[in-house]
């Protein structure tokens, strides 16, 4: 909450007090109307935090964003480093698997790994690392007195970690078995079919490790890894709770001005191509409900056409039981516990937009027919004027839900930082969405929730979803894929 | 402790407005929760925190699983679905609709073995619309759509139990563990118990429970606490209070000896489960299991220490000291590695317990889980919704503000209770041991694959186990 917000805030409260006042002994309480549509609310806009009230410029062009509150007795902590390239090569993937997990739990250069479990939990420091492809984090909450014992220890993690060779193999072990059983619940073969099916297995950073992979990562090969990781230079770092906001400023920059820089970094990714791939793509698959994902590409943030896709998306499936899949699938027909819409959001790559629901086997056809039904109609039609009003308005007012916390603050405007977005993009956030027109929905239904370019991934047991799909939708091309397919990175 | 964990120093904590440019200070006052109870008996808990301008709004019933009984299990769930298809004044799923566009934010209920929860985090000036739309639903509530609800609650079931791998595990463990009470009856309900639910039950278990003196209604956030108790009064005071509800009279029969169950697939990811009877909240040996859970737990614990890293027999294990208003329980699991025999891997927990109960637990183990409760029990206020939820489940045990005994009842825990309360309740007798194992451990497996029948295929079809 900014200095605005809570001027705001204490100008309501005191209307509030007042009224309740005048409403005292004797006074009559207004009549209850006959419909909450006729209720009449206090005016309030909400006013987002500003990023500039929380903003603090660092060297070697880190930024930090600080929340202070000293409502509760901790320190949220979390860093994300720009670090391009991991996931590039294959033969990085079993250490990228086990990397994060050895800086925890592997020991440092001075520490064995007891002696890093004890200086951790004994001081009850929740800690959190990640080795992404973009970003890897470094997170951490501890109690606010003990806080400035935490940054040397995230320090020696970051930089100086032992893999020590006894946890490894615990770890080894631990992840061995997670591959083997990755795909014991259909909603992960759903997951990873549908990237195969608009990624393809072109991308190494998209894969997963296989045991092979985990098998064979060596020490000297995490260590590699983990070299030249958690550079200081254009980090971003999110801070919320009990601590003094200057002194904060200069615990992290010292912090940064003495980490190692990198001595060399990676290339760039390239962007995540994501392809079209129309048609039912299916893996048998011995589940009593079917997963089923229709998706296509969508565009890469900033697009003027990403907002009315939001939109879009709400009056279609995104806005619960208010929406047009919701209704039509779940209340009206009672087929799925689960359906929904999305427009991916990224600004690093095209994502996708689509459908998701699960539905019993043979009812995959129709669910999927009414689903297409469905879309077919909103892109003829268009959105109604109350779909438009509804859909702006939940939006629009659900946008404090995002600040709800010092931490959910000082996380949402790191995040907006690191997307490379203006620093007023909260603020500037309601008008966008106003902007968009029913004309504007129309128009990107059919771009970008289009059936006929949809992939349809399918995983369920095959000889009740196919005559189910053959019957309510006949002539769409079919591949059978497997999940040997998903693990050996090779199209069927 | 870990439900109790949660709000552990609510009334040590202090709550300030958000200043953005220092805040060093540590908590200054206590933390005031406001709590009353209308002429009807509901009960009202408000605490103001001014974090954001929303407040998160919630309506508790007490009723779940509890209160069912074979042939109409699952029906508390059922009526949770039934209770979004509106009122005389409301059509149905228009609720949604009027929460989301006034800004509402998780909006969702849910049924567990006690309590029914509706709720919604709304901007702060919206929060009447709550008080309309929950008033209206207590009185109003029809039940509408039931056929296609029905079939919804089925894919739900689907989706929870059957296709979790240990979804029928969990599910056929607790109904071992617990012989009668109703604790053994899964929310949702048996399968043959859903397809068969009538709305005519419904409308009965409605009728039954959803009274004001059976409900607690819980705002957090940033509210009036003036404004919010009028507001109360006026949309919920005029509701009939409705016959009060008489508490569980069933109690768990004493064990008479150790109970096994296992569970063999051919994709097992093996695991194995140990689970002992404990009391109910309020008994003063729950504190000292709390501190056995944290000697256990973590990677300083002792359950990693001596089970994952240095016997190497488990990639996990865990335990956890579940506290539930009318019986507990206690439970130490472990996922075995692909090589590792299980039996030993259940040994290897036996031995644990049998040190925790024969050697006092270190000064540095009790400082540790001490100094950790004090901040889980931080990190558990910094949600807003989660402090709401709190608040209505130690409220439904009995009164809000036994969690505030439970800080002073862990800091005078000493390694002689530790003992005495694991002498007292893990043991053999009092035990139910879940073990889920690949087929090729069950003890007919060597039976199946060696004694071919002919015209009957040599290992047991799949689809005797279905989906599995």
């Amino acid at each position: 909450m900014n200095r605005r917000s809570v001027l705001l805030s204490l100008a309501l409260s005191a209307a509030l007090l007042s009224c309740a006042g005048k409403g005292g002994a004797g006074a009559k309480a207004p009549a209850i109307p006959d419909h909450p549509s006729k209720l009449v609310y206090p005016r309030f806009e909400f006013v987002p935090p500003s990023a500039a009230d929380y903003r603090v410029e660092l060297p070697r062009g880190c930024v930090a964003y600080l929340v202070p509150s000293d409502e509760l007795p901790l320190v949220v902590f979390k860093a994300w480093f720009r670090e391009p390239g991991v996931g590039a090569d294959p033969a990085e993937l079993g250490a990228q698997a086990l990397l994060a997990g050895q800086m925890r739990r592997g020991g440092t250069a001075s520490l064995s790994p007891a002696e890093l479990d004890d200086a951790l939990e004994g001081d009850a420091v929740s800690v959190g690392l990640s080795i992404g492809e973009r970003f890897s984090t470094l997170s951490a909450d501890a109690l606010s007195d003990r806080f400035a014992k935490v940054l040397p220890l995230l320090e020696e993690m970051a930089h100086s970690p032992r893999v020590d060779s006894a946890r490894l193999e615990v770890d080894r072990a631990a992840a061995l078995q997670s591959v083997a059983h990755r795909y014991d619940k259909p909603g992960a073969v759903s997951r990873d079919l549908k990237n195969a099916v608009l990624h393809g297995f072109s991308q190494p950073a998209l894969w997963s490790a296989e045991s092979a992979d985990v098998a064979g990562a060596t020490r000297e090969a995490i260590l590699a890894l983990a070299r030249n990781r958690f550079s200081p230079d254009s980090a971003v770092f999110a801070v919320s709770g009990a601590f003094d906001r200057a002194e904060m400023t200069a615990l992290l920059s010292k912090l940064v001005e003495s980490w190692p820089a990198a001595k060399e970094r990676r290339p760039e990714l390239p962007e995540t191509a994501v392809r079209e791939n129309p048609g039912v793509h299916y893996v048998d698959y011995p589940s009593e409900q079917v997963h089923v994902h229709m998706a296509q590409p969508f565009v890469k943030r900033p697009h003027p056409d990403y907002y009315a896709a939001s939109i879009a998306s709400y009056v279609l499936g995104g806005g619960g039981f208010t929406s047009r899949l919701t209704s039509a699938v779940r209340v009206r027909e009672g087929l799925a516990y689960s359906v929904y819409s999305y427009a991916g959001s990224s600004y690093f790559s095209r994502s996708s937009a689509g459908v998701v629901l699960q539905t019993s086997a043979a009812n995959a056809g129709r669910a999927v027919s009414i689903v297409f039904s469905e879309i077919r109609r909103l892109a003829d039609e268009g959105p109604t004027p109350e779909e438009m009003s509804l859909a702006v308005e939940g939006l629009v007012n659900s946008l404090p839900s995002l600040f709800d916390s010092p931490a959910a603050t000082a996380e949402a405007l790191a995040a907006n930082e690191l997307d490379g977005r203006s620093l007023d993009h909260y603020a500037l956030y309601p008008g966008e969405l106003r902007k968009v027109t029913a004309e504007d929905v129309k128009r990107v239904v059919k771009l970008y929730f289009s059936p006929e370019k949809m992939a349809v991934t399918v995983v369920g047991p095959e000889s009740a979803v196919l005559p189910s799909l053959r019957r309510e939708l006949p002539g769409l091309p079919e591949k059978r894929w497997t999940v040997e397919n998903l693990r050996s990175k090779t199209e069927p | 402790m870990r439900r109790a964990a949660a709000l552990l120093l609510l009334l040590h904590a202090a709550l300030f407005a958000q200043a953005p440019d220092s805040a060093a200070a540590a908590p200054k006052s206590p933390l005031a929760v406001e709590r009353f109870e209308l002429a009807n008996g509901l009960r009202v808990l408000l605490l103001p925190l001014k974090r954001a301008p929303i407040v998160s709004c919630r309506l508790f019933y007490q009723t779940g699983s509890v209160h069912e009984h074979a042939g109409n299990t699952g029906i508390a769930h059922m009526l949770e679905h039934e209770m979004f298809k509106g009122t005389d004044a409301i059509a149905a799923n228009e609720l949604w609709e009027l929460y989301e566009r006034h800004g509402g934010t998780g909006l969702n209920a849910f049924t567990s073995d006690m309590m029914t929860a509706y709720f919604v985090t709304l901007p702060r000036e919206k929060v009447e619309l709550f008080f309309w739309l929950e008033s209206d639903r207590m009185r109003n509530a029809k039940m509408r759509d039931f056929e296609a609800e029905h079939k919804v609650v089925q894919e739900e079931r689907r989706m929870r139990y059957e296709d979790s791998p240990t979804g029928r595990y969990f599910e056929t463990l607790s109904a071992t563990f617990w012989e009668g009470h109703p604790y053994r009856n899964p929310t949702i309900g048996w399968p043959s118990d859903i397809k068969q639910l009538r709305q005519e039950q419904a409308q009965e278990h409605f009728d039954r429970y959803y009274k004001p003196s059976n409900a607690i209604l819980v705002l957090v956030g940033d509210f009036d606490p003036a404004r919010a108790r009028e507001l109360a009064e006026r949309y919920f005071g005029p509701i009939p209070a409705g016959e009060k509800m008489e508490d569980l009279t069933f109690s768990e029969p004493v064990q008479v000896g150790p109970k096994r169950f296992a569970q063999y697939k051919d994709d097992a990811r093996p695991r194995v489960d140990v689970w002992f009877h404990t009391p109910g909240l309020g008994h003063p040996d729950l504190y000292a299991l709390d501190v056995a859970e944290g000697v256990l737990n973590g990677r300083s614990g002792r359950l990693y220490r001596e089970m994952v890293e240095g016997k190497k027999l488990a990639t996990s294990a865990s335990a956890g000291n579940v506290v539930q208003k009318w019986e507990s329980l206690f439970e130490i699991s472990a996922t075995p590695r692909a090589d590792a025999d299980p039996a030993q891997v259940e040994a290897e927990i036996w031995a644990q317990i049998r040190r925790l109960r024969l050697e006092p637990v270190s000064e540095r183990e009790l400082e540790k889980v001490k100094t950790q409760l004090v901040a889980t029990n931080w990190r558990s206020l910094r949600d807003m919704e989660h402090v709401a939820t709190r608040l209505a489940f130690f409220e439904m045990m009995g009164d809000w503000t036994l969690i505030t005994r439970f800080a002073e009842e862990v800091a005078k825990v000493t390694p002689e209770r530790v003992q005495e309360a694991v002498a007292r309740y893990l043991t053999v007798d009092n035990s139910t041991t879940g073990t889920m194992l690949p087929r090729s451990a069950s003890p007919d497996a060597a039976w199946e694959i060696g004694a071919a029948v002919p015209g009957v295929p040599a290992t047991a079809p799949d689809a005797e186990v279905p989906h599995e």
